[in-house]
């Protein structure tokens, strides 16, 4: 009996710790993330600044989403078949990534330095959903934590489509960066 | 005699149904105009609530959106970025602004109560923060 009754206390003081552990937390919501296309014809650039991303420095979740018809082009025509023929923005507004930061524990958050960082996860973009690894850095300097990535993406992975028209001046592989400074919640 | 009196009548007729036309144009502008202005707190909560039909309504439409001022910022060459605030911290209009629509020293005050006009872009919810944020841009400060 008195063995049963500790068992359920250090059950519920295991309970009451891990209840009161609080994850630390960062986010933006103007990270910037920026579309670039590089064909011998043309350079096609889309830059866009209200990216929300977050991270949780102590399980490594990593989260970013974004709304498509927030990418800005140089030239309005662009975003225009952009949003209407390629990403079809109407009927997949948004996209997402979510993943882990690998070996998160490794970072010392106390310590202003940059860190080389791997995340493996699923980005969703125009309904598709792909596992993706990719490298970057998280730089932490005073009470900010800036994630600095950049990977490709292969057009027809996430079934978007070029018209034959235009398909010369878009390349197959559309590099992606993303920068965001991070602030504690 | 039969004919200039066809003749003017349909002239008149014509002035008369032209100007109907122009006059209902006008009426839809200013009613659409008065309609999309909402309060930012109400405009989250009623989007959080009726995402697709929300979506479909307001995706790619010019929305005005009253509130308080939280962040107030340059992002160098990429614009400026205002945050209105919802009914919590962790609910906020962001507006996108671009470089030439705002300056450094026109840029509104954490605390201001400001009108902005931007398109809206959607509305996304971070579960792992409970924010919940519509995303506006190509913004201009009306009041």
């Amino acid at each position: 009996m008195k063995i049963r009754v500790r068992f359920l206390c250090i059950v519920f003081m295991l309970m009451s710790f891990t209840s009161g552990v609080k994850r630390q937390l960062w986010y933006t919501t103007t990270a910037k993330i920026t579309f670039f296309s590089h064909t011998t014809v043309e350079d096609i650039k889309a830059v866009n600044n209200a990216v929300v991303l977050a991270f949780d420095q102590d399980a490594g979740d990593i989260s970013a989403k974004v709304t498509i018809k927030s990418f800005l082009f140089k030239k309005k025509l662009m975003q225009e078949h952009f949003n209407e023929n390629y990403l079809e923005s109407d009927i997949y507004p948004y996209a997402n990534y979510k993943g882990k930061i690998l070996d998160i524990n490794k970072i010392n958050f106390a310590k202003d330095s940059i860190y080389k960082v791997k995340t493996k996860g699923k980005l969703t973009i125009h309904g598709v959903t792909k596992d993706i690894s990719t490298y970057g850095t998280l730089q932490i300097a005073g009470a900010t934590a800036t994630i600095d990535a950049k990977f490709e993406v292969l057009l027809e992975d996430f079934n978007i489509k070029k018209p034959s028209v235009v398909a010369i001046k878009i390349a197959d592989k559309i590099e992606v960066t993303i920068k965001g400074v991070c602030n504690k919640k | 005699m039969n004919r200039f009196i066809t003749t003017v009548t349909s002239i008149f007729l014509s002035i008369f149904l032209i100007s109907c036309g122009a006059n209902t144009n006008t009426e839809k502008t200013i009613k659409k105009d008065s309609i999309e202005c909402m309060q930012a707190s109400d405009f989250i909560v009623n989007y959080g609530k009726n995402h697709a039909e929300y979506d479909k309504k307001y995706l790619d439409e010019a929305v005005t959106v009253q509130g308080e001022v939280v962040v107030s910022e340059s992002m160098d060459e990429d614009g400026f970025k205002v945050e209105i605030k919802g009914n919590g911290e962790d609910e906020t209009v962001n507006c996108i602004f671009d470089k030439t629509a705002l300056s450094k020293e026109k840029l509104p005050k954490i605390g201001d109560i400001v009108v902005i006009k931007g398109k809206c872009t959607g509305y996304m919810e971070e579960d792992m923060i409970g924010l919940k944020t519509i995303t506006m841009v190509q913004c201009l400060i009306i009041q």
